[in-house]
């Protein structure tokens, strides 16, 4: 482990609490996920269940159900840790030595890309359990977690952007959790009023740019095109969205390391 | 082999002058003491030699080489214990001296020796499992100190060593103190216990409003010989029979005379004529004279005459 810092996370958050709760939070919720279709489906069929059915409900549950609390988790596993910094004043003890500013923000942006591999990890035995009921083939399923531990990596490095230039940890979450906000759900709800109005006014090429803007880098628009087997795109098309999408959340990601830097950097003044 | 600050001034973005053109040149093996009010300036002086703030004109440079406003090139010289002392409390001691042993990049094979050295120097053994927040005040700042001589650095910075500790372990620290200070370190401490920096200090300095202020003449610094050789006001106290009546007959002397149930104090105390003088009067008075002694002002009394000297 070549970097200290990644060294000191892991030290400091695997003594947390607070990170044991979450796995265990994450791993019920996941159970009760898994049961409750089992439940339901046990009900509905009145005793008798056809496993491609439920096999296929427990896949698209688990890895919704994946791809949402990871996205919310992520910014927890790293909103705070330049700011936190500052709060404890432990800052001016490492800006007094030979490491860098890079060095400092890669090694806590690591860290929390751990802890996200981590929490996924812990979600593969259920696919697995899905994928013997019938469920997705496991390519998809495996292509979608993949999607999902991505842009959760993505808001990581954004949050430890936003830490990087916030005084306060808690100002760090809540731009954070505003950022979040209107990335995944109010340039959508922008996007399809705009949509709409471009329908009844004929205006393709508009309609198309609002498609970009506001669809195709949203978080989970790559998951839904690999479970809606590419919603009848041309192969051309998919490749130019996805492309978009991942190239977008590229410099998103990359924003975000830039920011952390530039923050620490402002630490001498 | 010395640090040479000079003229150095940092206005904060606030407007605020911490510090105004100040100079100093700090020798090997030399301890020198930063005193002054709150909000003089003696923080903000530190981080400017570690390179922690940029100063907007001046130089800070250790043998010959520039290290303003460069803190990683200042890192490998310089030092800084800060006040507060901003120590990881979520973690063992261990691992606090581990995590700042691998951010210096000591090789592995290294590392535990100089950990182990450090750990016997601080007497820190018994503590290293615990976690930091579980250690007193006094333990975390030898954690601290610690963490700056793992990177052994020939100038050590400390800013307010002794902080919030009680009298024991405020001694025992700056006994630490002197012991690197006899390592051939530089060594500049800011404190506000200024009878212990008496004893520790060789130089001194008084930072008023970002300024040097004059002791003697022109110098600014004065010594600890200085100091112990009654360079500040010294006092004669006479213990007599009747103070009070003792006050009154010296009276007229064109001195400072205070008097309680026990003696008169005279400030200044004067030359051996004086003293004599002062003693025949009162005897001539049919006061009786029990005892005579001249009284030396510690630097407290220096730095309160210094900072109430320039008020006026």
């Amino acid at each position: 482990m070549t970097n200290p810092f990644l060294w000191l996370e892991i030290r400091i958050r695997a003594s947390e609490k607070r990170l044991w709760v979450i796995a265990l939070f994450f791993l019920i919720s996941v159970l009760l996920i898994g049961g409750g279709i089992l439940a339901t489906a046990v009900v509905d069929k009145h005793g008798s269940l056809i496993p491609g059915e439920l096999g296929m409900a427990m896949s698209y549950a688990l890895l919704f159900w994946h791809g949402a609390t990871i996205i919310v988790l992520a910014p927890l596993a790293s909103a705070g840790r330049i700011s936190q910094e500052r709060e404890q004043r432990t800052l001016p003890a490492l800006v007094n030595t030979s490491v860098n500013p890079s060095k400092i923000a890669w090694g806590k942006l690591y860290a929390a890309w751990i802890f996200i591999l981590w929490l996924s990890s812990l979600v593969l035995p259920f696919l697995g359990i899905a994928a013997l009921w019938g469920g997705l083939p496991i390519w998809k399923m495996l292509s979608f977690l993949l999607v999902n531990i991505i842009v959760s990596m993505v808001i990581a490095a954004i949050a430890l952007g936003f830490s990087g230039v916030m005084r306060r940890s808690l100002t760090a979450y809540l731009v954070t959790g505003s950022f979040m906000l209107a990335w995944m759900l109010v340039l959508p709800i922008l996007g399809s009023i705009g949509v709409q109005l471009c329908r009844s006014l004929d205006a393709d090429s508009v309609r198309d740019l609002l498609m970009y803007v506001c669809f195709y880098s949203n978080p989970f628009y790559p998951g839904i095109l690999i479970v809606s087997e590419g919603m009848e795109l041309e192969i051309r098309e998919i490749v130019q969205q996805v492309g978009y999408c991942f190239s977008v959340w590229l410099i998103l990601a990359w924003l975000g390391v830039r920011m952390a830097i530039r923050g620490l950097k402002k630490e001498v003044y | 082999m010395s640090l040479v600050i000079n003229n150095v001034s940092k206005t904060y973005p606030n407007g605020v002058a911490a510090v105004r053109d100040l100079s100093i040149e700090l020798n090997p093996g030399e301890v020198f003491g930063l005193v002054g009010p709150n909000g003089a300036g003696k923080s903000t002086l530190l981080k400017l030699i570690c390179g922690l703030l940029r100063a907007e004109s001046g130089t800070v440079t250790y043998c010959g080489e520039d290290i303003t406003g460069a803190p990683q090139s200042a890192a490998r010289f310089v030092g800084l214990m800060p006040d507060p002392l901003g120590v990881y409390t979520d973690i063992t001691a261990s691992d606090y001296l581990e995590f700042f042993a691998k951010v210096l990049s000591i090789p592995e094979d290294e590392r535990e020796v100089r950990i182990g050295r450090i750990v016997d120097e601080l007497g820190l053994g018994p503590w290293l499992s615990e976690e930091v927040e579980t250690l007193s005040a006094g333990w975390q700042r030898r954690l601290a100190l610690g963490r700056i001589l793992l990177a052994d650095m020939p100038v050590l910075l400390l800013d307010e060593p002794a902080a919030g500790l009680d009298v024991s372990a405020r001694r025992e620290l700056l006994e630490i103190v002197r012991s690197l200070a006899s390592d051939n370190r530089t060594i500049m401490i800011s404190s506000h216990i200024l009878p212990e920096l008496e004893d520790l200090a060789d130089r001194f300095g008084i930072i008023d409003a970002g300024r040097w202020r004059k002791v003697h003449g022109d110098n600014v610094f004065f010594t600890r010989k200085e100091v112990s050789a009654g360079m500040g006001t010294q006092l004669l106290m006479i213990r007599c029979s009747d103070p009070a009546a003792a006050r009154l007959a010296l009276g007229n002397s064109g001195v400072e005379i205070e008097a309680d149930d026990i003696c008169v104090t005279i400030k200044p105390a004067g030359n051996d004529e004086q003293t004599a003088g002062y003693v025949n009067k009162l005897c001539s008075a049919g006061i009786s004279v029990y005892e005579v002694s001249k009284l030396h002002s510690g630097l407290s009394d220096i730095v309160l005459d210094i900072l109430a000297g320039e008020k006026k």
